[in-house]
């Protein structure tokens, strides 16, 4: 089972870089990020001792990037016949699916690592709350989790890439930016800190402050673990489903 | 059919996925929303334990209402970190507090909105713009169920390190409704805050002391101390009179607390009185019959400890260690003692000498403040009289460790025989005379007054509106008087809070802005000395003309000229440098973000590319080895 | 050892297998015949556990293809319709991720690509991306990634479509050569296939099994004593040749 998904793993991570699409994910993440970090987020005004510039917009650059990775997983193997092939090999469909899933988390945290040469450069210039840091990156990677998760649940959906890159944008887009508040605004009157309490426990942005606030929490890792184990599972039932 | 029926199942097999994971998610967050893990280096999420004491004795709910204006983060980026930040530590207490018992309100005041009117009116002050306007907020206004509040005007990001502090102080306050009584003797240091409707900003100390005290002043010639005052402080007196020395010998017998700050040399009288300013009273005979020794004659050095400054010598300025502006450090400062325990950083300035009698008796001494090992000294009188250039020379190293500030406890004889005003009609009205002590005292005593003026401790650019928690303190002069006081108070709950390491350093800009100006630094302080001097210089020709002391010949005015000239070309020289500062930071500033936007990600697209290229030429001639390999077989 | 019974699969109420039974034995080449849309391919998925039947009993080798699929699929070397292929990877690439697939152990990992490769000759294409090869090629790599294992089954799909004649003969010998180790299934809808190379016949038409035979026999039941006038009277063509 480990073995299989190592296997799927090692294809689909080296299929980015046998084509264009690894280096141009690359160098969009790179200078969208930087460009947000000095134009959009006061680099030099702002305190920055966690970096909170840098990681300000990055939810926004991810939700763009991390479907264009994702895309291609299922929706690739749908078009070009491929499917009937890896689904007839003498592996377990579980190993199939998370071994997708790692490769796109593996690029997207490649994209983040590809980052820390920044972090050196900044900590040059003034220092940096190493630990508060490290928690920003943890929340990050999170973020580029359950964004790769259901990247991979979208794709596995769809026969056409570039629909499945659109779809990927938009549902990771009202994930992140839904906010359940409205939903409670009857109940505001019973209990003002238990209302907030569901709210904050389904909003993305919640969960993201606190870590690059330097302070995560258990709830912070139910939230991105189970949003991606569902969209996991979603996707294992999509494959089935699609096969008809 | 069946596919109908399926997608039925699907649909709610889905539907019933959403709501376990809405299920478990909420569930976390109310069972476990608070286990989390403050990654931050100096713990700045973390509560102390003082303050976890003071809230878990909280009796009463507490009300927080926090202002704070929705564009606050785009008009001023400097605040909107701290106001997560602050936020978030609000929270924090909430969490740790029982049940319900703190309850938080964010509210965000609109310009021209009822809001804003009652922001203003609880005392919240507006921080200005970006464009200049006043109508930005970031206060809090914090009630208990009595009516009882406090406010922070603002909080600025400066004072950080204090949050906990404060906010701890203020529930603690708001907690126990009655404020201790501190009596104040101070002549040179006059109650007033405000002068021509301004605050005095080197009084700074005041604004902190009647935020936690109510101050009843005190003269220094009255013969009997108010019976009902906790704690009594007595600042610089000129002259001990017999009435009010009997009045601090009957205080103390009657197991009062008292902190006295003397000082052999005020540097703070120096420069307002001039240089013939009195040496403070000697309270020798009384501090001897307590115990303690205060040589008023020499005055304590340190060169280890000395401050770094530019001294003027006749080759000119150059920096050097004055031994007489003394840094104290963690190992200078008790670190036993309640009152001092944590404290890392006090300034003192020329600082007299304490020593503890020979004989103490039943009494115990505790040295709080001293040098190193290293110390020495110098004649007061040397003061008055020298430079800095010639006090430098004139260090007496005698490697001694001396004592700054000290405290002694115990009880104690009287100094006295009888009451002094006996056989008078007033010594019916007085409680009777003791001879010994009947209660257990403390008293402290500081050889340096200078350290409580707030110029020398603190940054007090913002406490114009805001005179208590608009004070960013660099050093812990204020702390260490606060907590003196705590100590004689007995509060030994606040004692326990520390400070914190502020959550703001310097922006990357600022750094940026500094390494530039330090390459221009001598040259622009020079320029901006010697502009000085040609200013005092064209003032003086000024008066001399308005006075008519000289008649105008032609040598002044060609010389009044000449000096007008070289003021202007100093301006236009300094203006220039800072013109050129301003440039080079620019283009440093252009410089990292074109590294970062451009040269940075290219770097890392070539390298991966060579990376994938190698190892795929490399898997490529291993392939055609085994080929060639295979077809000679 | 290939047993069905009764196997049936619908597609949205459609019937595209009805009630098919068959038994395949070792050295059996059977060809998959029938027109387009007879269910060939359908049959074909559900034998490699890529669908699951709607009803009846599928049995390779004692096990079931859906609920013991890795069982099942590693005993099966399948080569789907028009033979696709990761276009993006080099034709070693490709062969090497086959073999691993196949949970082939590292010791004889190579020695088992090399003896694929030699096999079908495909030394000259080894280091060429798969999507600038000839189709010709694409079909051999796709037979050699099929072969890697040395399945006990073979399944073709179509495995001469597009192909010249060259290339088709090649694919018949080699289908030959194949079949005394191993059950060969091709599924095809060209009969000169059927001649050369199968020795057994599933006659396929709007998902029924009409005719369980050898080639011979078929060649006798047709008009003019041909497949190919037995096909179309089988399957409703028109029969005037």
């Amino acid at each position: 089972m480990l073995k299989n998904t190592l296997t799927i793993f090692t294809k689909e991570f080296m299929s980015y870089f046998r084509t264009p699409t690894a280096y141009i994910i690359i160098a969009v993440y790179l200078v969208l990020s930087m460009f947000a970090t000095f134009y959009s987020s006061n680099f030099f005004m702002n305190n920055n001792i966690g970096l909170t510039s840098f990681f300000t917009y990055q939810p926004e650059i991810l939700i763009i990037l991390i479907p264009a990775l994702t895309m291609k997983l299922w929706s690739d193997e749908r078009r070009s016949g491929t499917i009937e092939f890896i689904l007839t090999q003498p592996i377990s469909y579980t190993s199939i699916i998370l071994g997708k899933f790692l490769a796109a988390f593996a690029f997207g945290c490649l994209l983040l690592v590809l980052t820390l040469p920044f972090d050196l450069y900044v900590s040059a210039l003034i220092s940096l709350d190493s630990t508060m840091i490290l928690s920003a990156y943890l929340g990050t990677i999170l973020s580029i989790m359950f964004l790769t998760a259901i990247g991979c649940m979208i794709s596995a959906f769809n026969t056409n890439s570039v629909l499945a890159y659109l779809f990927s944008v938009f549902m990771g887009w009202i994930l992140i930016s839904i906010n359940f508040d409205f939903l409670l605004q009857p109940w505001m009157n019973l209990s003002e800190n238990l209302s907030v309490k569901l709210t904050q426990s389904l909003n993305f942005y919640h969960h993201y402050q606190d870590m690059i606030m330097g302070e995560p929490g258990l709830d912070n890792l139910m939230y991105f673990c189970t949003l991606s184990v569902l969209a996991l599972w979603i996707n294992r039932i999509a494959i089935d489903y699609k096969k008809q | 059919m069946i596919k109908k029926h399926k997608n039925v199942g699907l649909l709610f097999f889905l539907l019933l996925m959403v709501v376990i994971f809405v299920c478990l998610n909420v569930s976390t967050r109310l069972i476990g929303g608070n286990l989390k893990i403050d990654m931050t280096q100096s713990q700045r999420y973390s509560l102390s334990d003082a303050s976890k004491e003071i809230l878990s004795s909280l009796t009463m709910p507490v009300q927080i209402r926090l202002y704070i204006s929705s564009n606050l983060a785009t008009e001023n980026p400097q605040y909107a970190n701290y106001a997560q930040f602050v936020l978030r530590y609000l929270k924090k207490y909430q969490q740790a507090a029982k049940p319900d018992l703190i309850k938080i309100e964010t509210l965000d005041p609109q310009p021209y909105s009822p809001l804003e009117e009652e922001a203003k009116r609880q005392g919240i002050k507006p921080l200005p713009d970006s464009g200049g306007k006043s109508n930005l907020y970031f206060g809090a206004v914090i009630t208990n169920a009595k009516g009882q509040k406090a406010v922070i005007p603002n909080f600025i990001s400066a004072r950080s390190g204090y949050l906990e502090t404060d906010i701890s102080r203020i529930l603690y306050k708001l907690n126990n409704s009655s404020k201790p009584k501190l009596g104040l003797v101070s002549p040179q240091l006059p109650l007033i805050t405000h002068a021509y409707g301004q605050i005095i900003p080197n009084w700074a100390i005041v604004a902190q002391l009647q935020n936690d005290y109510e101050i009843i002043e005190l003269k220094d010639n009255i013969v009997q101390i108010p019976g009902n005052i906790d704690v009594l402080l007595v600042i610089n007196i000129e002259k001990l009179s017999p009435l009010f020395t009997y009045a601090l010998d009957q205080f103390v017998l009657r197991g009062g607390k008292l902190l006295i700050i003397t000082d052999a040399f005020s540097e703070r009288q120096a420069s307002t009185h001039g240089q013939n300013s009195a040496p403070t009273a000697n309270l020798n005979a009384l501090l001897q019959n307590w115990g303690l020794n205060v040589n008023n004659e020499i005055i304590a050095g340190d060169r280890t400890l000395g401050e770094i400054t530019s001294i003027q010598t006749p080759q000119g300025t150059k920096a050097a260690n004055f031994p007489y502006w003394l840094h104290l450090s963690k190992s200078e400062i008790n670190q036993q003692h309640p009152a001092t325990k944590g404290l890392d950083n006090i300034v003192v300035k020329t600082s007299g000498i304490i020593s503890p009698q020979k004989n103490l008796g039943q009494t115990k001494y505790t040295p709080l403040l001293t040098t190193t090992a290293k110390g020495g000294n110098i004649a007061a009188k040397d003061l008055y009289a020298h430079n800095q250039a010639e006090l430098d020379n004139l260090f007496n190293e005698t490697s001694q460790q001396y004592t700054l500030a000290a405290e002694i406890e115990g009880k104690f004889p009287s100094l006295f025989n009888t009451n002094i005003l006996a056989g008078t009609k007033f010594a019916k009205a007085m409680p009777s005379f003791l001879s010994y002590s009947i209660a257990p005292s403390k008293i402290i005593v500081i050889a340096d007054s200078d350290f409580i003026v707030a110029e020398n401790w603190a940054d007090t650019s913002q406490t114009q509106n805001n005179p208590v928690y608009g004070l960013a303190p660099i050093y812990d002069n204020g702390s260490f008087l606060l907590r003196l006081l705590d100590y004689l108070t007995n509060r030994t709950t606040i004692l326990g809070l520390s400070n914190k390491e502020n959550f703001n350093t310097k922006s990357i800009g600022e750094e940026l802005y500094m390494q530039t100006f330090n390459q221009y630094a001598a040259a622009y302080n020079k320029a901006q000395a010697e502009l000085i001097q040609r200013l005092q210089l064209a003032k003086n020709y000024e008066t001399q003309i308005s006075q008519r002391l000289y008649p105008l010949t032609a040598q002044r005015a060609k010389e009044i000229e000449e000096n007008n000239k070289a003021i202007q070309s100093l301006q236009l020289k300094l203006k220039q440098i800072e013109y050129q500062i301003k440039e080079q930071n620019q283009q440093k500033i252009s410089s990292i973000t074109q590294k970062n936007i451009i040269y940075f990600p290219l770097t890392c697209i070539i390298l991966i590319l060579l990376c994938y290229m190698y190892l795929k030429s490399r898997q490529k001639k291993k392939i055609e080895e085994w080929v060639h390999e295979a077809r000679t077989h | 050892m290939i047993v069905a019974k009764n196997l049936s699969k619908n597609f949205n109420g459609i019937k595209a297998l009805d009630s098919l039974s068959f038994c395949l034995n070792k050295g059996d080449v059977v060809a998959l015949l029938g027109p387009n849309g007879a269910g060939k391919t359908t049959l074909l998925r559900i034998l490699t556990g890529y669908l699951s039947p709607s009803s009846g009993d599928v049995e390779i080798y004692g096990h079931d293809p859906i609920k013991e699929r890795v069982a099942v699929l590693s005993k099966i070397g399948y080569v789907p319709e028009n033979a696709p292929l990761y276009p993006e990877m080099s034709t070693y690439e490709f062969l090497r991720f086959s073999a691993k697939l196949r949970n082939i152990s590292p010791e004889i990992l190579s020695q088992k690509i090399f003896s694929v490769i030699d096999n079908l000759q495909l030394y000259s294409v080894l280091n060429q991306r798969i999507e600038t090869l000839s189709k010709g090629y694409k079909h051999r790599v796709a037979l050699a990634s099929a072969l890697m294992h040395s399945p006990k089954i073979l399944i073709l799909d179509e495995p001469t479509e597009g192909l010249d004649p060259n290339q088709k003969f090649e694919m018949h010998k080699f289908i030959k050569n194949y079949s005394q180790q191993s059950i060969i299934i091709i599924s095809t809808h060209i009969l000169e296939e059927v001649e050369a190379s199968a020795n057994r016949i599933l006659l396929l038409n709007k998902g029924k099994l009409i005719r369980d035979t050898t080639p011979q026999e078929l060649k006798l039941s047709g008009s003019n004593y041909d497949i190919a006038s037995a096909f179309r009277s089988m399957t409703g063509g028109s029969d005037n040749a």
